[in-house]
């Protein structure tokens, strides 16, 4: 074949090739109208909510299964609302009796939904080894009245049962029929499922889709389909929404001044006090930090609103503990509200620890960098010397974790963070003694702080409640193994047309979203 | 040349075997527990054990080794943790998307790295010569995924031109054609200016040669004589190049389908990294060592089949 080019040629054909591509139409990555697309940041890997890790784990039974009730945005105070259940009311501190809703059904030949359906799925997971136990551990039993009816009777009276237990994760309700046959649990195939949408196509680390379930009787969710995106980084993720790759994203704290200065054409920015809380934690049981005087030399030494500014823009203020501000049990204050380094240097002097040297230990993650930087140079005019020491998010969980080794008894610094809970209690339970080597890295032992946590579960005065908190609280702080950082802002970007639910964890409702 | 084939293969084996064991090895002395991080902040104890010795963690080293090779010889990679999938079938669905996404990029890098190399010989000493070479020296010393960036930024966020993420519509092909533009564009763009160096260099050489010399004197045009006589000589040891560099060609794909959340071998792999979901860990790294030692062995076996020269080596 005699193949030959020549300049003209050559020009006109990248000419042409230039003219059609400018042609292109703003592409579409999925169908419009009414799919609802959602970006996530990892992919789903459980979704039995015996179960469920994360994020994605959480967010598809949302739409595939029901509870009993359900909450509302957490903007709006978490409020629940019956969801499964047509009727939900206390008989008293320790009865709650529910009335599922007529016109429920799984799909499969497994029938209705019925109060035994609720019943095995509550007590499949009280008093098991599924991390969502702890929502139902003052679970008694469900007792069936008929098939939609039941009273679910507790041990003791505890009134945030409703929105620790029932609203996600353990709370979903699952066919009994259907779980049992296939083996009394199950992963990534949902084997029955009484949603307003049902599980569609799956292509693994790249996208989810569900479509509306033509059976469901409640109220119509406003898209026919919902698709969920995975990209795992937040800045990438923003580019992509920037992109019209999906309509709603949560992007990096670090993106709130850029956002805020051009928000891209058409979106809307969401700033709002989020319920993940972040905090250093100092262990007492590590050999140079044994003494209270050096623990409380770190206290003295961290600014805290260097870190709010340098790492969060400054968008949220200093949390006094773990208990979110916006419950209404929050302390008012630190006891060690205000940064002073002659203090911190005296008590290191006292305690004979001059040039003392630490290391500690981040995720890899920008915010939790910043974090670490600006604490090594607030701990340094102390005289601390402080080693970061970055760590990815496997390394990171066997860090104070005792299955993982003899490890967690002397780490030293830890920058940490965990996803909150509605109730106070459902952020304290990390810190209680038998949590030492699971999830309390500080080591922090108080008899007190266990009888106050137990007394507050029962406890129905919600001044009293408050008072248990705050002196929960100050135990922690008094140790000298925690500083209280933030409750990190929670940041998203959405299609100004839309409505988004985020639900207190964080996470979004995709059932409630709806168009302006 | 039958036992240099047989040789050849038995070399590939090994290197198969040596490179699995260390990657075993390297996987165990990677700190971060598996089980800790899949079940997330609120696992019991209890619940991470059972998980662990679902992962075959709790075995000693050397027993899941050889557990592991034991089912890889009867073709079975192992199974996905969580997904309970078999590792071969999640393998073999992505695997289309990066090998095509490799060919494409290599594909188009071969053409552009050609045309330029060409040019860059036919204004040989000229300004246009040394831009080609600056150019070409530039676009190499980018890496991929900074391109891949860039492109994003430009074509798909900017003049919205192309989809920012993702493979296309599953059975549209205009829709996964456009969602490979940019992805192939970032993984080959560094070849660009490779092959065009490389193809310079060699076309430079042949030109010296007799047979051009005889070309020029009959008074062919040098377009003629660059395309239909130089360029078939010098492409040889261009060709037996892009076997081996079909190896990095993947490499670099796997972090262009990161930036555009493309789903191939990359974000499998990183996704099973990042969750220490082991079994996925050694059947992705198995299997795409297997496919690069098959494509550097079959580009060997072919390269002695056709030149005389290594033929006369193996005989000698």
């Amino acid at each position: 074949m005699h193949w030959s080019t020549d300049r003209r040629g050559f020009l006109k054909a990248a000419g042409a090739g230039l003219a059609a591509a400018a042609a292109i139409p703003r592409f579409a990555w999925a169908a419009e109208g009414t799919t609802l697309r959602l970006r996530v940041g990892a992919d789903f890997q459980v979704l039995d909510p015996f179960g469920i890790i994360g994020e994605l784990d959480d967010i598809i039974p949302r739409c595939t299964n029901v509870t009993l009730v359900r909450l509302g945005d957490m903007r709006d105070g978490n409020q629940w609302r019956p969801w499964a259940a047509e009727k939900i009311e206390w008989l008293d501190d320790t009865r709650l009796a529910f009335t599922l809703r007529e016109g429920l059904s799984w799909t499969g030949d497994y029938g209705p939904v019925t109060a035994a359906d609720v019943k095995f799925s509550f007590e499949r997971i009280a008093g098991s080894d599924s991390a969502w136990a702890y929502q139902f551990e003052k679970l008694k039993e469900v007792e069936v009245i008929d098939d939609r009816s039941g009273i679910i009777h507790l041990t003791e009276p505890f009134a945030p049962f409703i929105v620790i237990a029932l609203p996600y994760y353990g709370g979903h309700i699952v066919s009994q029929k259907a779980v049992e046959a296939a083996g009394g649990s199950y992963t990534t195939e949902i084997p029955a499922q009484c949603g307003p949408y049902l599980f569609d196509t799956w292509e693994q680390n790249q996208k989810v889709t569900l479509k509306a379930n033509p059976d469901w009787t409640g109220e119509k969710p406003a898209f026919e389909r919902v698709e969920f995106y995975i990209v795992t980084d937040d800045q990438a993720a923003q580019l992509a929404y920037e992109a019209d790759a999906y309509d709603f994203t949560r992007v990096a704290v670090g993106a709130a001044a850029q956002l805020q200065g051009a928000m891209p054409e058409g979106a809307a920015l969401i700033e709002a006090p989020g319920t993940r809380y972040a905090w250093l934690t100092i262990n007492m049981n590590a050999e140079p930090l044994k003494d209270p005087r050096v623990r409380q030399a770190i206290q003295y030494a961290y600014d805290g609103q260097a870190v709010l500014d340098g790492a969060y823009d400054g968008l949220v203020g200093r949390s006094t503990g773990v208990v979110p501000p916006t419950s209404g049990f929050a302390r008012p204050t630190n006891l060690i509200a205000t940064r002073d380094v002659e203090k911190a240097k005296a008590l290191l002097a006292e305690a004979g620890a001059e040039g003392l040297e630490l290391n500690l230990y981040a995720l890899t993650d920008g915010t939790s960098q910043t974090i670490a930087q600006i604490i090594q140079a607030n701990l340094a005019e102390a005289g601390i010397t402080i080693n970061i020491q970055p760590v990815d998010d496997a390394a990171y969980w066997s860090l104070g974790d005792m299955t993982a080794g003899e490890g967690y008894k002397s780490i030293e610094l830890v920058l940490m963070n965990f996803a909150g809970g509605i109730d106070p209690t459902e952020n304290l339970v990390w810190f209680r003694p038998d949590q030492i080597g699971i999830y309390n890295w500080s080591f922090f032992d108080s008899a007190e702080y266990e009888s106050l946590y137990q007394a507050s579960m029962t406890e129905q005065d919600l001044d009293k409640r408050r008072d248990m908190f705050n002196r929960m609280e100050d135990l922690m702080e008094a140790s000298g193994g925690f500083v209280f950082i933030c409750f990190e802002p929670y940041l998203a970007i959405h299609d100004a047309d839309l409505v988004p639910v985020i639900l207190a964890d964080g996470h979004p409702d995709p059932v409630a979203f709806r168009r302006a | 040349m039958l036992a240099y084939a047989i040789r050849r293969l038995g070399l590939s084996l090994l290197i198969l075997i040596v490179v699995m064991t260390a990657m075993y090895a390297m996987v165990f002395l990677v700190p971060g527990d598996p089980a800790s991080l899949a079940l997330g902040p609120r696992a019991t104890p209890e619940l991470k054990e059972a998980l662990r010795e679902r992962m075959g963690l709790d075995q000693p080293i050397l027993t899941q080794i050889l557990y592991f090779f034991g089912n890889v010889l009867q073709g079975d990679l192992g199974t996905d943790v969580w997904s309970k999938r078999p590792v071969l079938d999640q393998i073999l669905e992505v695997f289309p998307n990066t090998l095509i996404l490799g060919v494409v990029a290599l594909g188009w890098a071969l053409i552009m790295g050609v045309l330029l190399g060409c040019a860059a010989v036919i204004w040989r000493d000229t300004l246009a010569d040394r831009l080609l070479g600056v150019l070409s020296v530039s676009v190499i010393s980018i890496p991929s995924f900074v391109v891949a960036i860039y492109a994003l930024i430009i074509f798909a966020v900017w003049l919205k031109w192309l989809p920012a993420i993702g493979a296309g519509q599953k059975g549209d092909f205009a829709s996964q054609a456009r969602a490979l533009i940019l992805p192939a564009f970032a993984v080959g763009v560094g070849w660009v200016g490779y092959l065009a160096r490389l193809i310079r260099a060699s076309m430079l050489e042949v030109m010296e040669a007799p047979h051009i010399r005889t070309a020029r004197a009959f008074g062919m045009s040098e377009r003629d004589i660059v395309f239909r006589h130089a360029l078939r000589v010098a492409i040889v040891p261009t060709i037996s190049i892009l076997a081996v560099g079909f190896g990095s060609i993947l490499s670099s794909a796997v972090f262009v389908e990161s930036v555009f959340s493309r789903p191939g071998i990359g974000t499998l792999i990183t996704a099973a990294v990042e969750k220490r979901n082991y079994p996925v860990v050694m059947g992705t790294v198995l299997f795409m060592t297997a496919f690069y030692l098959a494509v550097v062995t079959a580009a060997d076996l072919l390269i002695a089949r056709l030149d005389p020269r290594v033929r006369d080596v193996l005989r000698s």
